[in-house]
């Protein structure tokens, strides 16, 4: 039986009906057409559908939609302002950070999360926080140049 | 990987809880995050008929510290318990086994009671709450009882909660004397690996007497299990490299490892021997850096 859900997702308030099984990650691609959130794993293991539930990083492929009832969500796609790609975004595509592009998506919103507890993270810190995000491509290094660089970046505009 | 089909109740209160339990004893099944459950689901290993919600439950989100026992609420979050200064100051073991588990986005979702209750052999947490004297309060229809948690873990992934029991809270007694610990576990990959096996050790009195061991191992027999002749042999005698040793030995001939894919159970042993030293090492150490 379909049960009703409220939510506020990348700052749009929904109102929908889902199945009491639906995980908020199919809700997101599915009910809502959000396909920036990936399916890896789906055993929580790769990070590629990691999400914000509040101001906290979940997994949405092990995060039972119904239990977000009431919550804000973000994801990829509530970064960007209209077309200006937001720093972290733009770091990853100028330091080729992005190669087949599946776990960038997670990896951004990981690092959205380090970045908005801790705006000069050193290096193992960043390593710590993307521990969770696979990437099968890049080998992490530029993944890190990128996040030091947005990291850097918004430092200076908060400064300016 | 979709989930099989069930009905969700969002429980308002623990006697709605146990209540919806008791009326599905076959298909009824609580969920607080949900991170080791839904895994499980969607390998069809289990399907209940219904998932009770503990996280809409109001007020079990807390970690409270008095002077002689520090209390973790069911639906605290890892995360919640990682960032707690009193379980830092009190139990550095524990703050150590949680830090271990998976990634800050799991942390945050998955509660320490929900992990627990899964009943898994490789725990992390679980080794560290045994380690340290937990207790569970549980409540049912019929009232609560409370249970230390080595009576509470009766095999792989398997407790003795009871129909329409909820665990409501985990009770650890503050430690009266100084007491070193440390929480070491070898894993496969540095990452989002469950470990091989894991250990927890508590030391109390000085280098000139021991007053107090625990050893708990999680990953090396069907349950994580205390290490009682290991303890044994330490309490009353002189904390040095030899006693130390002397433990470590006990514990790799006192344990009961199975063999799996992931490695033999001669391997784990000798990971036993190995980590037990270093941990035990490393409590002693840290006891004249304790309160």
């Amino acid at each position: 039986m379909r049960k009703a859900i409220n939510l506020e997702i990348n700052g749009k308030k929904q109102a929908l009906e889902i199945e009491p099984n639906t995980l908020l990650l199919d809700l997101l691609r599915m009910d809502v057409g959000l396909t920036g959130t990936k399916e890896g794993c789906g055993e929580g293991v790769c990070g590629s559908c990691t999400v914000m539930v509040g101001n906290e990083l979940v997994r949405s492929c092990l995060t039972l939609a119904m239990q977000v009832d009431g919550k804000t969500v973000t994801t990829i796609e509530g970064l960007a302002d209209g077309a200006t790609l937001h720093p972290l975004q733009r770091k990853f595509l100028e330091h080729g950070a992005v190669q087949c592009g599946f776990c960038s998506p997670g990896l951004i919103v990981t690092a959205k999360a380090l970045l908005e507890s801790n705006s000069d993270p050193s290096e193992a810190e960043i390593r710590d926080a993307i521990r969770g995000n696979f990437c099968r491509c890049t080998g992490y290094v530029k993944i890190i140049e990128a996040i030091l660089a947005a990291a850097a970046e918004l430092r200076s505009a908060a400064n300016a | 990987m979709a989930l099989p089909k069930f009905d969700y109740i969002a429980a308002k209160s623990i006697d709605e809880a146990c209540s919806a339990l008791a009326a599905n004893p076959d298909g009824g099944k609580l969920i607080a995050g949900g991170v080791s459950l839904l895994r499980v689901m969607k390998f069809r290993i289990m399907s209940p008929d219904c998932l009770i919600d503990v996280k809409s439950i109001p007020g079990l989100r807390y970690i409270a510290c008095s002077k002689d026992v520090l209390r973790i609420g069911a639906t605290a979050t890892s995360s919640d318990v990682l960032k707690s200064p009193d379980v830092e100051r009190e139990f550095p073991l524990l703050s150590h086994a949680i830090a271990r588990i998976a990634t800050t986005a799991v942390r945050n979702w998955a509660t320490v009671v929900g992990n627990i209750c899964v009943g898994h052999t490789a725990s992390d947490p679980s080794a560290a709450l045994l380690a340290l004297d937990a207790e569970l309060v549980i409540a049912s229809p019929s009232g609560e009882r409370v249970l230390p948690i080595g009576e509470f873990f009766t095999g792989h992934m398997s407790t003795a909660l009871k129909e329409a029991e909820l665990v409501r809270e985990i009770r650890i007694p503050l430690r009266k004397e100084p007491t070193g610990m440390s929480y070491l576990a070898h894993a496969g990959r540095a990452a989002m690996e469950t470990p091989l096996i894991a250990v927890g050790a508590a030391l109390a009195g000085s280098d000139k007497k021991c007053t107090g061991a625990s050893i708990a191992l999680a990953g090396a027999a069907e349950t994580p299990v205390r290490l009682s002749r290991a303890e044994q042999a330490l309490v009353g005698g002189e904390l040095n490299e030899r006693a130390i040793q002397n433990a470590a030995s006990i514990a790799a001939e006192e344990c009961t490892p199975d063999s799996d894919v992931y490695a033999s159970a001669e391997y784990r042993r000798r990971l036993v021997g190995v980590y037990v030293r270093d941990a035990l090492r490393a409590a002693a150490n840290r006891i004249g850096e304790a309160k």
